[in-house]
Parts: structure tokens; sequence; C-alpha cells
């Protein structure tokens, strides 16, 4: 080491040294140089910085717009044709389908074991923090009936997930393409469905190159949420993979791309600080899902801590004798979510409780615009006989979700298996929404 | 047809991309992997496009802060599609090493130390070292006032200090509530219990 060469002390300076990335200014090449920084720019370029006023006009012409823009493509199909030969011509044409309905039987002739029937459904998204939904699909293939409602042999299957809220930006709330086959001696069947959650504004889905599905309104769904659902193996001998790698394109009612950012699983602007906390230091044999052991979780903490952390939300167990809350996250300041469209709910805590040998997932869901105002009717819920003000919501991702109002918010509390063997049922749940109390502090005082 | 006041947009749009965008870039790429690298700043810039009149003069603290939410937003997406995961598959999920907010590059010791920074104190620290912003700018990026941003780096560079000294092992267990300050509430009571 030369005279002029020390080791530094201030940790500034040493982690300056450590800089991964060095100064990019030193580069004197442009930054719009660069082709693919070029696209970048012109896809910004391209859309369009006002658009969040054109949402509710697009969702006034959606049916009818849809089909001038389709003779738009219809004409645009027409130039490739010329310009470029009939296979162009054939990709900008593709296959456009209505949607399916979220239930049904999957049109598909040729399995041999049995027709397979299919459900959607969408739920709020209730975990803390979130701003969103989610989605559940079943699969059901039934063998030879026996009678009686009993068969042979029945299949079952399925998938979920959950997606955020829509904003401007990206028009999708959630979107899966799910597929899988089976069977024995010598008789099959398969399945593939694609479907979509979309914000008012989109009218159509590009699935894939070649299949094209027009949304349609659900009024399980609040403010005018649209969905599409396809067959993609069953029309265009496309496979589940090959649809699920292409990303899918929103369609406005003219014909035009919408702008998106990236699917699924695009987070809107959702309130921060947001705190994980969990009971158990430590992974137990008998706990089948654990969110990581003391310490950090993708760049978030989660704290060990015996309840869950002081917020302007709170969820009281103690009256449920033996109850135990385990772990949650709990929102450290409730922000509005002004960017998303439609009167979404924000999830300012949610905590699993286990009482005996099954648990429960509770939380509490504010208005995302305008939290402290009375939020949306839970879609799709239905009073229960013999509680007033209490409603079900029939399969949720995780089981049923029951709730009632409290305040300008919703407490609901969904069966959960993650850290029990048994999930809750109705009763379950009705003893634990009798007996929680809350609190929502937002200006000062519950 | 473009309009005079459009083509005066665009143009602006595109002098700050092409002034900023190594400087974003870079800034995402220390924090984040390389797969969604082009995603954040290709968000940071589509919020600076939408937000043209209100960018600032000096611009880069304003996008650093922009894309700092757009890198929490993407992680708490992907935390969320994790957790989601573990609660359908009924599997342990570790946290994946990639996903931690400092650049895999950096050797580990000192990567461990930044990583028991609270989140605030880290992105102080960093904004100065690796962005070479000023005390005022990098208040600035982070929607603070000098004061507060000062207090938070007298604590960052006194926290990685004692992390530095302590085992390696001890330094990645080690885990702190947040700071108050920047208008943030702090009401972690019991945070770091156990």
């Amino acid at each position: 080491m030369s005279g002029d060469e020390r080791v530094s002390h201030d940790p500034i300076e040493i982690v300056r040294a450590a800089n991964p990335v060095p100064d990019p200014s030193t580069d004197p090449r442009s930054a719009l140089a660069s082709p693919a920084r070029r696209r970048q720019v012109e896809t910004i370029l391209a859309t369009d910085p006002d658009s969040r006023e054109r949402v509710l006009a697009w969702a006034a012409i959606a049916r009818p717009g849809w089909r001038h823009g389709a003779r738009t493509l219809a004409l645009l199909a027409f130039m490739a044709l010329l310009l470029a030969g009939a296979a162009a011509a054939a990709v900008l044409l593709g296959g456009t389908h209505s949607s399916a309905p979220l239930a049904g039987a999957l049109p598909e002739p040729s399995q041999s074991l049995g027709r397979t029937s299919y459900r959607i459904a969408f739920t709020p998204d209730i975990a803390g923090g979130h701003v969103g939904w989610c989605d559940q699909v079943d699969f059901t293939t039934r063998e030879r009936s026996l009678g009686h409602g009993h068969f042979e042999r029945q299949y079952g299957g399925g998938a979920s997930g959950c997606g955020s809220g829509p904003t401007v930006a990206e028009p999708f709330i959630d979107a899966d393409v799910v597929g899988g086959s089976g069977g024995r001696e010598g008789r099959h069947f398969s399945y593939q469905v694609a479907y979509y959650l979309t914000a008012p504004q989109v009218a159509a889905v590009r699935a894939s190159p070649t299949l094209t599905i027009l949304t349609r309104p659900e009024p399980r769904l609040p403010d005018g949420y649209r969905v599409a659902v396809g067959f993609p193996q069953v029309e265009h001998g496309g496979s589940a993979q090959a649809i699920g790698a292409f990303k899918p394109v929103a369609l406005a009612a003219n014909g035009h791309e919408l702008a998106t950012r990236r699917l699924p699983g695009g987070t809107p602007w959702v309130p921060d600080p947001t705190v994980s906390w969990q009971r158990t230091p430590k992974v137990s044999l008998n706990m089948l899902f654990a969110i990581p052991s003391a310490g950090r979780s993708h760049g978030q903490h989660v704290l060990v801590r015996h309840s869950a952390p002081t917020g302007p939300c709170a969820i009281d167990s103690s009256r449920l004798p033996g109850a135990q809350q385990q772990l949650g996250n709990v929102v450290l300041r409730v922000r509005p979510v002004p960017q998303v469209i439609g009167r979404a709910y924000l999830s300012c805590i949610d905590t699993e409780i286990t009482d005996r040998g099954w648990a429960t997932d509770v939380a509490l869901l504010l208005d995302a615009h305008h939290p402290g105002t009375l939020p949306a009717p839970l879609p799709g819920a239905t009073p229960v006989a013999g509680h007033p003000g209490v409603v079900n919501e029939q399969s949720g991702i995780f089981g049923d979700i029951t709730g009632r109002r409290v305040g300008d918010a919703w407490l609901v509390v969904e069966s959960s298996s993650r850290l029990a063997l048994r999930t809750s049922g109705l009763s379950q749940r009705l003893a634990v929404l009798g007996a929680l109390r809350t609190c929502v502090r937002l200006n000062g005082h519950c | 047809m473009m309009t005079p006041p459009d083509r005066h947009r665009k143009e602006r749009f595109e002098a700050l991309f092409e002034r900023c965008h190594p400087e974003v870039r870079a800034y995402v790429l220390r924090r984040a992997p390389q797969a969604i690298v082009e995603d954040v700043v290709s968000e940071t810039f589509l919020v600076a496009w939408r937000a043209l009149d209100r960018v600032p003069g000096e611009p880069l603290p304003w996008l650093y802060g922009v894309a700092r939410h757009t890198l929490a937003n993407h992680r708490r997406g992907h935390l969320r599609s994790v957790a989601l995961s573990a609660r359908l598959t009924r599997t342990l999920v570790l946290p994946p090493e990639h996903d931690a907010p400092v650049s895999e590059e950096v050797e580990p010791q000192l990567r461990d130390a930044l990583l028991a920074l609270t989140v605030r104190e880290r992105e102080a620290l960093l904004l100065v070292a690796w962005e070479g912003l000023s005390p005022a700018q990098a208040a600035s990026a982070l929607g603070c006032s000098s004061a507060a941003f000062r207090v938070r780096l007298h604590r960052a560079r006194a926290h990685l200090t004692q992390s530095l000294e302590r085992a390696p092992s001890e330094a990645a267990q080690t885990e702190r509530p947040a700071h108050a300050g920047c208008g943030l509430i702090e009401p972690l009571s019991e945070a770091g219990k156990q």
C-alpha cells in the first residue's frame, strides 16, 4: 500500500466505494441513441397523459364502439393483406369471441372421459395494505353418472391468484391462463381457460395473436368491472403455456390498445408503510404455511411480536376465549388511493386468528378513494338469515367471506387454511364476527 | 396533427429523458434485480410524462422519489404473489436473496450491514453515497426537511458503523423498527421484541 492510500472509516465512503453501478454520466452517448431507448420513449409518448378523464366515456360506449373498432381492425387487416400477405392479416383479424360466462361447462367435445365444468369467482383482497381483487377457478370432471348425484369418479383442480385494483395505467386487475389434463384407461380429459378481470374501459382482450375475447359486464362485480373468459385450446389449438407466455393486450372500444404497465399483479399506489408481523419466530412443524421466520421478507420487515403493531386500524379478539392472533399486516398510515378506478376497498389491517384447530383471517376494509366514508357493498354478498346486518359471500379465494359494517368500514372474516388443518365454517365465522371489537382511528378517535 | 403545445411537451419530455435516464436507470440497477429494471425505469418516466408540468427544475431528486415508490410497489406485488403461492401450496417460503433492496453486486458483509438498516436510513445513506446527492437534494427526493434528513443520515452512519463492527451473521439478523421523522407516524411501541 502506498503512502497515499488509506482505509476509510467513514461509512459513507465505504458505501461509495462499493457502488455497484459507476456514475453513468461518464458515458458520453445520448440516452436516446439506442433504438431500445427510443422505443421506450415512444411507448411513453404514445400514452395519453390525460387519459384518466376518458375512462367514463370509454365505459359508456364500450359495446357499440367495439363493433366500430372491429371494422377498423378489419380495414387494417385488409391493408396488411395487400402489403404483407395473408399471414399478417390472419394475425390482425384473429379469432374474436364473446366472453364465456363465469361458470359453465367447457365446450370440449373431444375428451372421452366426461365434460369438465368450471367456476370462476372474484372476491376483494383482504390482506392488509392491499387494494385489489383475488380470483379462484375450479374445475370438475366427472366420469359416468351412477345416478342419484353420484359419479363413478370425479376429478378436481383449480388455481387462484390476486391482482391490484385497476388504474388508468393498468386496466387489468387480474389475468390467468389455467390448464390441466388427466384420465385413465385410455380415456382422457383436458381443460384450458383464460380469464381476465378488467377495468370498465377495456372492451376486449387480445389473449394471443389469434384469440381476442370481448369483455362482458359482471353483475357480481362493482363499478362496471368487466370479465373476459375464453378457451384457448378448444378454439385455437393453442396451449395454455403459449397463451400464458403472451402478454395480453387490453383494447378500448375503438380497437386501440390501452396502455398497460405490466401483468399480472401490477400494484397501484398502495398506502405506505405496511408492517407485516408474526407471533412465532421460527417455522414450526405444524405450521403448514409460514411467512419467513423472523427477519426480512422480500425487502420488507417481518416483525416478530406477540400482537399486531399499533396502527389506525385495530382488531381486538380478547372476547374470544382461547383464540390467538398469529400474524398479519397493518397499515401504519391510511392514505387515499385515488388512482384506483371504481369503489375498491383498502384493507387497513388483516390478522390471522386461530382457535382450537381452526383459523380465520379477519380484516377491516375501507373505501380506497375516501377512507372514512362508507365503503361499497360487498359484491355478491347476501344476508345471513337470523343475523341482521351480516352478509356472506360465497366462493372466496380461501373459502367464504362473512362480514358486517362497523362504522365506515367492513369487518370481514374469511376462512383460512394458512395456520390450521381445518378451515372455518359459517358458524365459526359468525362467532368470530360477533366477538371481535374494532377501532378505525382516522381522525384521532375510534 | 400535433399542436405546438403537444410538440413542446414531447420535446420537454425527451430532453428530460435524455438528461436523466442514465442516472435513474443506475439508481434502479443499484437496488433491484436486472429483470425488473427496465419496467421500473419505464414506469418512473411514465409518471414523469403524466406529471410533466409538476416536474421540478431540478428533476433528478424528484425522479429518484418516483423510482423509489415504483420499486416499492414492485416489491410489494412480488411479496404478495409469493405469499399467495405459499398460501395455496402450503409450502415454506424463504425470502429470496435477489429481492433485497441492495444489488447483489455489493460485497456480502457490507450488503448485510446495509440491509440491517431501516429502509429510511438505508435510502438516505445510499442517495448520498451512490447517487451523489447533497443533503438538500436527498431530502427533496425523500419528501422531508433537510433537518430531518440530516438526523436520518446521522443515524444511518452510526448504525452502519455498528453493524460493520459486528460479526456479519449477527448484523444480518438484527432488526430495528423504522425511525420517526419526515412526517411519518411511528406507532411501533413493541417493535423488534422477542
